[in-house]
This record gives C-alpha cells, structure tokens and sequence, in this order.
C-alpha cells in the first residue's frame, strides 16, 4: 500500500480515512513516489478500458452504453422526420452544408451537455445528405426539356439525441461523446420517400433497406486533470504538478485544472485537433499540452479498436 | 488601437467596466467579497461565482458552461485564501455578440477571451485583491491559412479554426479554448504568438507613459489602462 | 444572505424632515423628475436596443424576434413576452434564480401596463393564422438601481419597441417567404398607444407626495402607486399594493399628475427616435460627430 504517512504515537489512519480528510496530500503522497503511481492503481498516462454495448434500447433507431471504469454513460437516438414546411425559419440559399445540420436544429439533445452538442456541430460529423429526405419532381410541361429533373428536399430526418449518466467515477464527457459516437453509428434510418397522391412521407418497414449514417474519420475525446502542489501561499518555484490521464471521481475533485482534446485522423493518416480546451490552473505550459495532444492520438488508436469492432 | 473600456459605469456594484472589442460589448461588474450561501461556503478560500446574462433570451446551458470556464480562470487570478468563507461575485452582461449566424462554437470562443479581460478589469476596478494579472485574446487561422489577430466577423466566417487564450504576467497559460480543424504545430505557434501579444499587453509602459515602439497591434493597453486609472485615483494628490 | 443595506435613522428622519418643508435632498420639487436620458446603438444595423437612465438608475432593453407557429388556442395572433432580471449587477444583494418581491412586481406592472393593454398588436405579428407568426421578446436588465426601475424599465420597453424592426415577408398561398435584413428593410412593429409608468411615493400617512423616488426616497416611503397610462390620458392599469392608506380623492390628483408626466415621457421618447433616425440617414462619420449629443442628458424641468 503506497501509504507515505509515519506512524505517529497514537494517530493511526487508515488508508480511507486519509484519502477523506485530506485528499490532496493523499493524492500529494502517492504522486511523490519515485514511481508515481495514483490511488486507483493506474500509472499517470494510463486511461482506462473502454466497453461498448450498442443496439440495447429496442425503441431507438440507435443506441450505445459506454463503460469507462466506473463511470457509465447510456446514448439512445431517435429519428423523427421534420417536414420542410413545418420548419418556421427556412435558411437561405447560401448556407453552406455545414452550417444547415445547426441552423435547422436536427441535432437535438438533452440537458446534459452542450459541449456534446457544441463539439458535434464543431466536427461536422452528420453529414445533411443523410438526413435529406429528397424528391425528384416529375417533368412537367413548363419544364424546359434541356433541364434536368427538380430535386425538391420535402423533408429532413432530426435526430433526438438522449444521453444519460448512469454512473459516474470522473470524466463523463469522454465517455458521454463515445457513447454518443456509438450510438449514431449503429443507428439505422429507414428507407423513406415522398408520396405525391398522398402528400406525405411514406417509410418502409423492412429491415433491410434501412440505411446507415456516414461517420467519417470520428474525432475522440481525451481528458486530462493536472494536479498541482502550487497555491497563492507558497513560493512558485516550489510546485510541482503531475498530468493525469482519464480522471476518475476522487481525482476531479482535487484537480482544479483540466485539459480535452478531441482529435480525429482522416484515412491518409493526417492528424487533427478539432477541439482543445484548458482552463482552470497555471501549471499546464505549451510543452505539457503537446504532450496531452500527443497521447489523444495514441489514445484515438485505441477507441477506433474498440468502436468499429465492438 | 486597443480594445474600448470605459471606467465604472455602475454605482450599486463595487467594480464595473464596459469592455468593447471588434466582435462584442461586455459590461462587467464584479461585487465582493460579500456574504456566501452556507451550502457554498469553503472553508480555506472564497467562492467565486459568475454570472452570464446574453444579449437577448434567458442564459441557458450555453452560458452555464461560459460561466465554469470564466470561474476556473478566475480562481487562478484572485487571491482566495484572503477572504475565506465569503464569495466573489461576477456578473457579466452581453450587450453586442457575434452575428448567431456563426456557427456555436465559434461564437463561443470569441466571446471568452473578451469575457475574461471585462471580468479581470471589473475586479481590478472594485480593488478585489488578486495575484496575478491576465489579458487573452483571440487568434482566427482564416481560409487562406494566415493567423489574425482580433478577427472581425468576416473573418469568422469560414475560418479553418479559432482559438482563444489567456496568459498571466509570468507566462503561464491559464486558458486555452479551440475549435476548428487544425494540428498540434499550428496551435504551438499560436500558442506563441498568442503569450507576445498578452505580454506586450502587460508590457511597461516607458517613462512618459507613452506606447513603446515595436509591439503588436493592441500594444499594451492592459498595462496603459491600470496606470490610467491609477493616475486618476491620486490626480487629486497632484493637484494640490 | 446579502441584504441591501437600509438607510440609517438619521438619514431617514433627515429625509422626512426635509420633506415636511417641501425639500428634497436633490434641490428638485417633489413632483420634478430626475434628468432622463435615452440613448440608441450607434451602429445602424442594430434596432430595438436602448439604454435608459433616469438620474443614477440605468435599465437596457434588447428586442429580439423569430418565426415559431402560434398558440393554438390564438392561432391569428402572434406572441410577445417581457422577460425582465434584476442582475447582480446592480449590487450584492441580488441573488441569481431566485425572483424577489420586486421582480415579481416589475414583470406584473409590465405585463399589465404594455402586454395586458394591447401596446403591441399582437394580430400584426401573424404571418399565416395556425402555423406561422412572430414571437417578439423583450429582455429587460436593470444594471443599477437608484430608484423609479418600474418607470425606467417601462420607458425602455416602448422606447425599444418603437425603434425595433422586424423581418418583411412575403406570402404566396401556402409559402411564406421571411426575408433576411439585408434583403429587404425591416418593417416596423404596430403599436396602438405608448404607456408609461408613474410612480408616486407616499409620506406622512399619505400626505406627502413625491414622484420619481431616489432609492433613499423608497427605503424611506411608507407606500406608494404606480399608474400607468399614455399620452391620451387612457389609464392602463393603476397599482397599489399595500402601503398606507391614502385619501381616494387623492387618488385622482396622482393620476392627473402622472397624465402631465407620461406626456413628457412620449415627447422625450418621440424627439430622441427622431434624433435617431436623423443621425442614421446622414451616416457616416456624421454619426462620429453626432453621437456626442445623443449623451446629452436632456433636462425636462415641470413647471
């Protein structure tokens, strides 16, 4: 047991009681080894082991449960179609394809979080051909016969996107965006068009002519907390800190500095940061978040393992 | 040509300050250290809270998460072990944002940087004891792949990435917020021309207190500010 | 929890005191209100956003809209809603989500006095009755607070909706075309009439009575009304809540003089949209030059 306390006359802790009345110096002692080891057992790089359990909510399109540790995060999509009329504030001609997953709101989750939200928007992962529901107009007379047929989209599919903590041990936006990721990844639209006699949306039930979405080169989450000796009453030269990957509970609660980088790979083996966020301490400089960077993409390997096989 | 503040526009809160950039207009007023809930109250430090309120609807997760981000800057800028058991309050109003046309998370990183100097100004204006003094700015990598410094809106507009960042006067980074499609390269070089351009912002002023030659485009408008209003706090001294 | 701090009692006494001799501690007459000023955003693009300031008392007011499908009990009108905050901006005493006392008055008084009257016609905003129209939302901040926020927010909401543009659109049959700002100009909004509100401080059992209170002057107040009506003397809404008894005749002398208030009130908003819409047409960098006067605090002394 990595317990640096002496044993005073008297004053005996037990290991629990040591981690609950003073956390940090707790963490301060196992950290301090000459081989830094943390109170979870895991060296200071070391994540923890993804499981992925996709396809258990039956009345969703799609569905995922992530375990990270303890902590478990549940992902359910549902698909519903949203008539072009119905939306109240149509985009212009010129918005971009990126842009139109955001401004029609077919992305749309629940409370838990905006940054999910914010980082689905930010890496362009849906693509809106998927979601299009198009028609292709018949020729009319009117029609010029060099034109080609009208496309007219009638209609998009949104997806309501659920995500539930059912467990939390530290770092659920990691595991909360993995479960997100699987999710849509199994999810399975079905094959529907527009009928003109009926002036409706018409869906076919057989399984086999749903459709899946494209999720090119996924973007992973990595979070990192820093813990830091430093504070307002000693001097700055005497802190010390120590990068530790995948936090769990006990350990978020005693950083107070925390670093995500999200990273993606397209096929050619070209590495890019789609999000990286710090904020909270002093101790982190550019060399430590090269370093973060770094094993976010070793760490985006291991998920492409887990998630396309699992 | 720095950013545009104006000293104190508020009478009920102990510091304000209207903090205009290109992109934003933030009024900011920070109030402490006043009386905590019990259940906030920490032991060994002060509670900092911060208030977000949009231009237009109610604050909403969005700001929520503005506001944690903003609060852990912060914590790292006020001298919290001065006053325990009491809480810091700061609210920051949004009076101008950037266009909603712009995709959300973009329009987030732009406004943090602002939201972080208003807030510093507004704690440096209520005279809140703090430790170290912070500028950030907002660095946009636009289509054609050149680094701009304080974009404007157009500029925004199909940028390949958009990073925020904030140092103290000793050169440490305390916030670092991107989004976009970019390498790790890219980042360190802004990351670098993101620590010149706070600490030129930091800088000393020379003996007349004029602007000294050779900086970034804002110049040292953190340090021209404070030495402004501390002018003016002892003018009264001078003149008589 | 932080309370604001009340006065002292000899503050208060002095106050009372000063009063009985028909003095108030600013030199004004007790029925004189406070320089009023009204200012707009200098940029041009932007409308329905003002900031207005009473003597010390600063309200900013931002009108927003987007097209969402009407109620479907009221599918011919459009809606509009006031939501109005006491920010910790104006003091530690302000606590986040939990609405006090006077915020709960203020979103009523305002409600009554500008939704509750038909200010705004809501039959206007309805693009097609049962699936499209327009939702207008005014968000209130009171950023400081000396006293008079019910007249200076009510004053900052029709002054805002009067200088407020909404989208133009277009309807073919069943397609609604909304168009973009820069496509098209932005229409006005329909306003029947424009209240405002007065409200009237009582001291001594009722015997005194003082318009425009500083927030010394309503921590000492035994009671007070707030009257809301425009220009053509139509009464919106009168509200008393408690506070001393006063004599009912009395009650009709309040109005009156709150009728030659509110007659001030629209002809300071009427000049200063005027002012603005002047400066916006010559543009430029006549704006530069102008905008100095906009800051000018103008001065209605009521004789």
């Amino acid at each position: 047991m990595a317990n640096g306390t002496a044993k005073l006359a008297g004053l005996v802790f037990s290991r629990e009681t040591f981690a609950k009345l003073t956390p940090g110096p707790f963490l301060q002692a196992h950290l301090q080894q000459p081989e830094p080891i943390r109170p979870n057992g895991r060296s200071l790089d070391a994540f923890r082991t993804p499981t992925i359990h996709t396809g258990s909510l039956s009345h969703s399109n799609g569905s995922a449960v992530v375990r990270l540790g303890d902590t478990a995060v549940v992902c359910g999509v549902r698909a519903e179609i949203l008539l072009a009329s119905d939306i109240p504030h149509p985009p212009s001609e010129d918005t971009s394809e990126d842009d139109l997953v955001e401004r029609l709101g077919l992305l749309v989750p629940n409370a838990l979080s905006y940054r999910v939200l914010s980082l689905m928007h930010t890496s362009n992962l849906i693509k809106p051909g998927d979601l299009r529901i198009q028609y292709t107009e018949p020729a009319t007379e009117d029609d010029l016969p060099d034109d080609g047929p009208k496309i007219v989209t009638k209609a998009f599919w949104a997806l309501y996107i659920d995500v539930l903590c059912i467990a939390l041990d530290g770092n659920p936006f990691d595991a909360a965006w993995a479960a997100v990721i699987a999710a849509l990844k199994s999810t399975r639209l079905p094959r529907a068009w527009w009928d003109p006699d009926r002036e409706m949306i018409l869906c076919s039930p057989l399984a086999n002519e749903t459709h899946g979405l494209r999720l090119d080169d996924i973007p992973v989450a990595s979070t990192f907390a820093v813990f830091s000796t430093g504070s307002a009453l000693k001097q700055r030269s005497e802190a010390e800190s120590w990068v530790l990957a995948d936090p769990d509970g006990f350990e978020e609660d005693v950083c107070s500095e925390t670093v995500t980088a999200v990273v993606r790979s397209d096929g050619g083996g070209v590495e890019s940061i789609t999000r990286l966020e710090k904020s909270g301490g002093d101790a982190i400089d550019k060399a430590a978040m090269g370093r973060c960077v770094h094993m976010a993409q070793q760490r985006w390997r291991e998920w492409q393992g887990v998630l396309h096989g699992g | 040509m720095g950013p545009d503040i104006s000293h104190h526009p508020l009478h009920g809160a102990d510091g304000s300050v209207t903090f205009s950039s290109k992109l934003c207009s933030i009024l900011a007023a920070a109030n402490g250290p006043v009386e905590v809930q019990r259940r906030d109250e920490l032991p060994e430090e002060a509670a900092v809270e911060v208030n977000i309120r949009p231009v237009s609807g109610v604050s909403g997760p969005r700001e929520r998460w503005l506001e944690s981000v903003v609060a852990a800057v912060l914590r790292s800028v006020l001298h919290l072990h001065m006053h325990p058991r009491t809480l810091i309050q700061v609210t920051l109003q949004i009076t101008k944002a950037p266009s909603s046309t712009l995709k959300g998370a973009v329009q987030d990183v732009a406004l943090l940087p602002s939201l972080i100097n208003a807030s510093f100004l507004a704690l440096a204006d209520g005279g809140l004891p703090l430790r170290n003094t912070v500028a950030a700015v907002l660095l946009a990598v636009v289509s054609t792949g050149e680094v701009r410094e304080e974009p404007s809106e157009k500029e925004l507009v199909g940028c390949k990435s958009l990073h925020g960042l904030a140092y103290n006067n000793h050169g440490d980074l305390l916030l670092s917020e991107s989004a976009g499609g970019f390498d790790l390269a890219e980042w360190e070089r802004i990351a670098d021309q993101a620590e010149e351009t706070c600490r030129a912002a930091m800088a000393p002023l020379d003996e007349d207190g004029v602007v000294m030659e050779g900086t970034t485009s804002s110049g040292p408008w953190l340090r021209q500010e404070l030495t402004d209003k501390a002018q003016a706090a002892v003018a009264w001294r001078e003149a008589t | 929890m932080p309370h604001a701090t009340r006065p002292s009692t000899n503050e208060s006494n002095f106050l009372l005191s000063a009063l009985r001799e028909n003095l108030r501690l600013d030199s004004r007459a007790l029925d004189q209100y406070r320089p009023i000023s009204l200012q707009f955003p200098s940029d041009p693009d932007v409308h329905g956003q003002t900031d207005v300031r009473i003597g010390k008392t600063r309200v900013i007011c931002n009108i927003s809209c987007e097209v969402i499908t009407p109620y479907p009990d009221r599918k011919f009108d459009g809606v509009f809603t006031i939501n109005c905050e006491l920010s910790p901006l104006m003091g530690a005493g302000v606590e986040v989500g939990r609405p006090d006392q006077t915020e709960a008055l203020l979103s009523r008084i305002l409600d009554k006095s500008i939704r509750r009257s038909n200010a705004l016609d809501t039959e206007s905003l309805c693009i097609i009755a049962g699936q499209k129209c327009f939702h207008v939302r005014a968000d209130l901040h009171v950023l400081d607070d000396d006293g008079g926020i019910f007249d200076a927010c009510c004053l900052a909401l029709v002054a805002a909706l009067q200088h407020f543009r909404r989208p133009d659109y277009e309807v073919h049959g069943e397609q609604v075309t909304v168009f973009d700002v820069r496509e098209r100009e932005p229409v006005r909004l329909t306003l029947q009439h424009h209240p405002f509100c007065v409200t009237t401080s009582y001291y001594d059992a009722g015997t005194i009575m003082v318009q425009d209170a500083t927030l010394l002057e309503e921590q000492c107040r035994e009671g007070e009304t707030v009257v809301s009506m425009n220009r053509h003397g139509e009464v919106c809404q009168i509200a008393k809540y408690g506070g001393v008894p006063v004599d009912a005749l009395s009650m009709l002398s309040v109005v009156n003089q709150s009728w030659e208030k509110v007659t001030m009130m629209d002809a300071l908003v009427r000049e200063a949209l005027l002012k603005d819409e002047r400066e916006k047409d010559k543009g430029g960098r006549m704006k530069a030059e102008l905008s100095a006067e906009n800051e000018r605090v103008m001065e209605r002394p009521v004789g």
